[in-house]
């Protein structure tokens, strides 16, 4: 089982060599090699179908790469059992392009369920999800269905449920792709105030603005490689 | 939102999901006919018993190869022997109007000759404990009376074992039907894998164990077993009672508040056997899958 104390190294995520392929088909990611840094703040972008999505998966252990190595929280995955894998999941915090929302559960509820899966009491965390949901402008609808939010609210609500545990490491897989740009802008804020607090955070966009007014590290994909920088003419962007 | 909002704490998989009113169903006829079969199977019982311990206290001795002649005289002495070996049992000799009355079934309702041979009867009713028959003929016989004691055992026999045949019919049904309980969990268990996949996937996402989603299931499936069994069990007591009032099949349902106790306690039993059964297959089959599917992941 993992722990904070058993992170050896400077990297919480590390991939080496790694590949997927789905099926038989061709290799959708091919020799990625990435680190990243603890406590660091990644962009991950490339165009559209590059394997963005991917990456954050192998990332978030929600897929198991056709080959190479991935360490996370200094512990190769492949060597976890199902119920290590589960306890390593609960470190992570995920946004999905689709929000993935409990659609029976009320916002409160989808919100606080890493927190009751980890078993905390109600009590314990009640007060800090009602917070969590104010700050994102979410706290007039705890109540509500996720159906009957429209598309901003329900990645509001998705990026609550992420960050609600305090993750050792949040991935976010375009999160500000359905909010109006002031919400947007209060999102990443909400992610990098995170980051300052510890959390390393990987975030997958296509907003270049974003990813240009925040000095932070940035990943390209491209043709199944991962690159550094936005720039993929400038010295030294491999990886 | 309020405080008293924030305390009630939603099940993490939805109660009402597609056919879950059937499968309630299917549950309720399933735990009715189980409760039945247990009645059934307790009453027979019963009913068995009430009949052996009728037959155990008493005996019909018969006095044999009489000539109209003697009978009187061997009936007279068989009494007295009778009533000296037997002082606290009640000892009946039958008329010979009674005697002829028993015929009446082999040969119909016509009047017998005068000079047909009748056999002497007399009853012998122990207010307790079993008549011991060998003991009444070899004392009879000691006195040199020709007789047949019968205690009524060879039909006590047959008593018993029809009535083990019926408690194992009863029994075999009701195994037969837990056993359905247990494959329609099961199959409601994958059916519910399957259609609650989106939210098993955002479980698994945030880092809930297979043991953990196990339980959920247990506790879905088993909240359906116990409002469906409490159903079916409850219209089962319900029809037994209307039989045992209306005396439809003899005196085979609740004869005393006391067997209505005793009857109620299995019943419950059965009650929580039955979600038990259901619950814990859910709970199994469930991890059973989810294991499945990290191996395929």
């Amino acid at each position: 089982m993992s722990s904070p104390e058993a992170i050896s190294g400077q990297e919480l995520v590390r991939f080496q060599r790694v590949g997927l392929r789905y099926g038989r088909g061709p290799e959708v990611l091919s020799d990625v090699n990435l680190e990243l840094p603890r406590g660091s703040f990644t962009f991950l972008t490339g165009p559209s179908g590059a394997g963005k999505s991917t990456l954050l998966k192998l990332c978030y252990l929600h897929l198991a790469p056709s080959r190479g190595l991935i360490n996370l929280f200094g512990q190769d995955v492949a060597l976890l059992s199902p119920a290590e894998q589960q306890a390593l999941k609960r470190r992570i915090g995920v946004v999905l392009q689709d929000f993935r929302l409990i659609d029976h559960l009320s916002v409160f509820e989808n919100v606080a369920l890493p927190l009751r899966v980890a078993g905390q009491p109600r009590a314990s965390y009640a007060d800090d999800v009602v917070e969590l949901l104010q700050w994102v402008g979410l706290g007039h609808r705890m109540q509500a269905l996720p159906p009957t939010l429209s598309g901003g609210e329900q990645q509001r609500a998705a990026i609550a449920r992420a960050v609600i545990a305090k993750p050792d490491l949040l991935i976010a897989d375009e999160p500000t792709g359905n909010v109006d740009p002031v919400i947007g802008r209060r999102l990443i804020r909400l992610f990098t105030e995170m980051n300052r607090m510890g959390t390393t955070v990987l975030i997958a966009t296509h907003d270049v603005t974003t990813i240009r007014e925040l000095d932070a590290r940035v990943l390209r994909i491209e043709n199944s490689h991962v690159f550094k920088g936005l720039d993929p003419d400038k010295p030294g962007n491999t990886l | 939102m309020s405080s008293a909002n924030l305390q009630t704490i939603q099940p993490l998989l939805p109660e009402r999901i597609e056919n879950s009113r059937s499968l309630l169903v299917v549950l309720m006829l399933m735990a009715f006919l189980a409760g039945l079969a247990l009645l059934f199977s307790r009453g027979a019982n019963r009913m068995s018993d009430h009949w052996r311990a009728q037959l155990s206290n008493t005996a019909t001795v018969q006095i044999l190869h009489s000539s109209p002649d003697t009978q009187q005289a061997q009936m007279q002495s068989t009494l007295q022997t009778l009533q000296s070996l037997l002082p606290e049992a009640d000892i009946q000799p039958l008329s010979m109007d009674e005697s002829r009355s028993l015929l009446k079934p082999w040969i119909g309702n016509t009047d017998l000759p005068e000079d047909i041979p009748v056999p002497g009867l007399i009853t012998v009713t122990k207010s307790s404990g079993a008549i011991n028959a060998a003991r009444i003929s070899a004392a009879l016989e000691a006195e040199g009376l020709l007789v047949n004691v019968d205690d009524h055992s060879q039909y006590a026999r047959n008593i018993q074992s029809t009535t083990r045949s019926l408690v194992g019919l009863g029994m075999g049904l009701l195994s037969i039907l837990l056993a359905a309980g247990l494959a329609v969990s099961i199959f409601a268990t994958r059916a519910g894998l399957s259609a609650q996949r989106d939210i098993i996937s955002v479980l698994v996402q945030v880092g809930a164990s297979n043991l953990f989603i196990s339980k959920l299931f247990i506790g879905q499936a088993g909240r359906r077993a116990m409002i469906g069994a409490a159903i079916g069990i409850g219209l089962a007591a319900l029809f037994w009672l209307g039989l045992s009032v209306l005396k439809v099949i003899g005196d085979v349902g609740w004869q005393s508040p006391q067997m209505v106790i005793l009857d109620l306690i299995w019943l419950i039993g059965l009650w929580i056997i039955f979600a038990l059964i259901c619950a814990l297959a859910a709970g199994m089959t469930a991890r059973r899958l989810l294991a499945r599917e990290r191996r395929r992941a």
